[in-house]
């Protein structure tokens, strides 16, 4: 194969997305810097079924989700990721840890998903 | 070649950014224990470390002139010498009565009275050993709840409580009015950018160091520990909630909380699970915040006439109101989805 | 006489479109993202694009994906490969024939691929209610590239070959 199989479109076509994903990825990567506090929100059917703030965490911790199918997450200090999953493709589990605002996982299956969101807004006191 | 350099440059970008954040001033953080509860100061600018000192030092010496069970301190000897007449008092003990008598006059004791403490001592809330006292007892115990039984001299710097057995509990303003001598310090310190959390009692000075308000969360009356319902935005105000949630005990499937009605002798059971009171002066929010033993209406009306207070109050059906003043300065963020949000007026 | 062996021919592309994914499902893929993979399929689309009409095109692909989806990954994952595999196959199909040389095969498999796995997100955004789309925008570009790269060459060559040999064309045109 040579390179002049690659036609004017091609090339432009080819540049033009890598310079796109590169700004994506710098833009993902600002938004992570600005954030110290880290929070992982567990949603399931869009619901949030569990806030964890992941940079207080001492010990770690498991989140058992039973329906529809059974599944494991494990958070510790500064990180989240699905332990065990009972579904087919395991797409969530190969996700791996999350330890960055914006990082994702997601389970198709049991419409999971694990968000991490820094605490940039975060709010500066309680009153109670 | 070209792309490469360019990719460079585009990569480089997070770089910069995360090394910008970290120019911006750091404040002087500091948490302690006191006042039997916890007190956490961020002050920002080139005195904080002094400022926040001077803080935690009035904080603690305070803390020992007005805690009641503090052998030697002021309201120790104001409450042991009972129906006995005057005793001499730090003029700063004497400064917060009078500022106790103002903010009990607002609801004329209907709502404050720093005199309940027989009866918090008789209930026990927030002891080992709560307890409900028989009917009688608490009889008594409210014909001796007066504010205006506790006299102040002013030219001998002294104050004395009429009755036998009547008893002061600062309990219910000390952090407020501390809050307010905080801010002072910082002031007096060139601090243009600090607040001081009180136990939940927030008092901020001026915004953040960017210019933007302090956000402070407003406790969920039936969630865990920092589950907010709502945030509001603040500059110069101080953000104070009384909840029924704090200290409580359930007897009988009754739940008791450890704010008392001084009208009943009854822990309040008034419709309200919290009242945030957002005032320029903490003490007065702190006090304004007892409304809560008035309910929803007669609360809200008090917080009228005040004038100068705004208000969230959330009603035990899960409800919260929120006055005019606040519009576009509060916003609900409730994960619970529980809560609803009503304007009030 | 033509019509039969236009069929045999769609139905020969529906029976490789199957094979093809099916060994594709050994193959690991490096990059745990919903939606996210090689694609190899995409050849046989490309090549139905390249000879047959847009309607056989679509036939080809809902019918491997039919079959893929109930021998496979089950019924669940039928959204997704459906609105991936029918709405890439559409854009090539629209810029195969509209931007005449503009792109080479290549170059429309990457578009194919891009297509692809962003209908993938949407629908998983849909069906978890959830904006995954963006965070993992960057990831499914580079990912498109590569594995438009890959599928694109190999479908340049097939598509070449079959040129040079007219084994469709004799038949179809």
């Amino acid at each position: 194969m040579n390179t002049r199989t690659f036609k004017t479109g091609d090339i432009i076509l080819i540049v033009g997305i890598v310079a796109i994903a590169v700004l994506f990825l710098v833009w993902n990567n600002y938004r992570a810097a600005s954030g110290q506090q880290l929070k992982a929100l567990i949603t399931q059917d869009g619901h949030l079924i569990k806030e964890i703030n992941l940079s207080d965490l001492q010990a770690s911790e498991s989140i058992n989700i039973d329906e529809p199918v059974k599944q494991v997450i494990l958070a510790e200090k500064g990180r989240i990721r699905f332990l065990s999953s009972d579904c087919p493709n395991q797409t969530c589990v190969k996700t791996g840890w999350l330890e960055r605002p914006g990082a994702k996982a997601v389970c198709i299956p049991s419409k999971v998903v694990i968000t991490i969101v820094g605490d940039n807004e975060q709010i500066d006191t309680f009153s109670y | 070649m070209k792309k490469v350099i360019w990719a460079l440059v585009l990569l480089s970008l997070p770089v910069f950014s995360s090394a910008c954040n970290t120019v911006q001033s750091k404040p002087v953080k500091s948490t302690d224990f006191a006042l039997g509860t916890i007190i956490e100061q961020q002050v920002y600018g080139a005195n904080a470390q002094k400022a926040s000192d001077e803080v935690w030092a009035q904080i603690k010496e305070r803390d020992a002139l007005w805690t009641i069970n503090s052998p030697g301190g002021d309201i120790n000897k104001l409450n042991n010498n009972a129906g006995l007449g005057y005793v001499e008092l730090n003029p700063e003990t004497i400064s917060i009565l009078r500022e106790a008598r103002r903010i009990s006059d607002l609801s004329g004791g209907a709502a404050f009275d720093i005199t309940v403490a027989p009866l918090v001592k008789a209930w026990g809330i927030g002891t080992d050993n709560p307890r409900v006292p028989s009917a009688d007892a608490v009889q008594e115990l409210v014909s001796l709840v007066n504010y205006r039984d506790v006299l102040i001299d002013e030219k001998n710097g002294s104050a004395s409580l009429l009755k036998k057995g009547q008893m002061v509990d600062l309990g219910g303003i000390a952090k407020g009015y501390i809050g307010d001598r905080a801010i002072d310090i910082y002031k007096s310190n060139g601090i243009t950018s600090a607040f001081i959390n009180l136990g939940g009692n927030v008092a901020a000075l001026g915004s953040k160091p960017d210019g933007s308000p302090w956000t402070v969360g407003i406790q969920n009356p039936r969630g865990e520990n920092s589950d907010i319902v709502g945030v509001v935005e603040v500059v110069d105000k101080a953000v104070v909630t009384s909840g029924d949630y704090q200290r409580y005990f359930i007897k009988d499937g009754q739940r008791y909380c450890h704010i008392f009605d001084p009208g009943t002798g009854y822990p309040m059971d008034s419709g309200l699970m919290s009242v945030t009171i957002i005032a320029s002066s903490s003490t007065d929010a702190d006090g304004l915040a007892k409304v809560i033993v008035l309910g929803l209406d007669r609360g809200m009306e008090m917080v009228k006439n005040y004038g100068r207070a705004e208000a969230i109050f959330i009603t035990n059906d899960k409800k919260i109101y929120v006055t005019p003043g606040l519009k576009g300065k509060f916003r609900l963020e409730d994960a619970t989805h529980e809560y609803t949000y009503i304007q009030n007026g | 006489m033509n019509k039969k062996k236009r069929e045999a021919i769609i139905i020969i592309l529906i029976c490789n479109a199957i094979l093809i994914s099916l060994l594709e499902l050994i193959i690991p893929v490096p990059i745990p993202i919903p939606g996210v993979k090689l694609g190899l399929a995409n050849i046989i689309t490309i090549i139905a694009i390249a000879f047959l009409d847009l309607k056989d095109v679509l036939t080809i692909v809902i019918l491997r994906c039919l079959v893929v989806g109930v021998l496979s990954k089950g019924i669940t994952a039928l959204p997704f490969s459906l609105s991936g595999g029918l709405l890439s196959a559409l854009v090539m199909w629209l810029v195969y024939k509209k931007t005449a040389g503009l792109f080479s095969v290549k170059g429309i498999s990457i578009i194919g691929a891009i297509t692809h796995n962003a209908a993938q997100l949407i629908v998983a955004s849909v069906i978890l209610r959830e904006t995954v789309v963006l965070y993992y925008l960057p990831i499914l570009l580079i990912s498109a590239v590569i594995t438009g790269l890959i599928t694109g060459t190999i479908s340049e060559l097939t598509v070449k070959e079959i040129k040079k040999r007219g084994i469709l064309s004799k038949f179809i045109r």
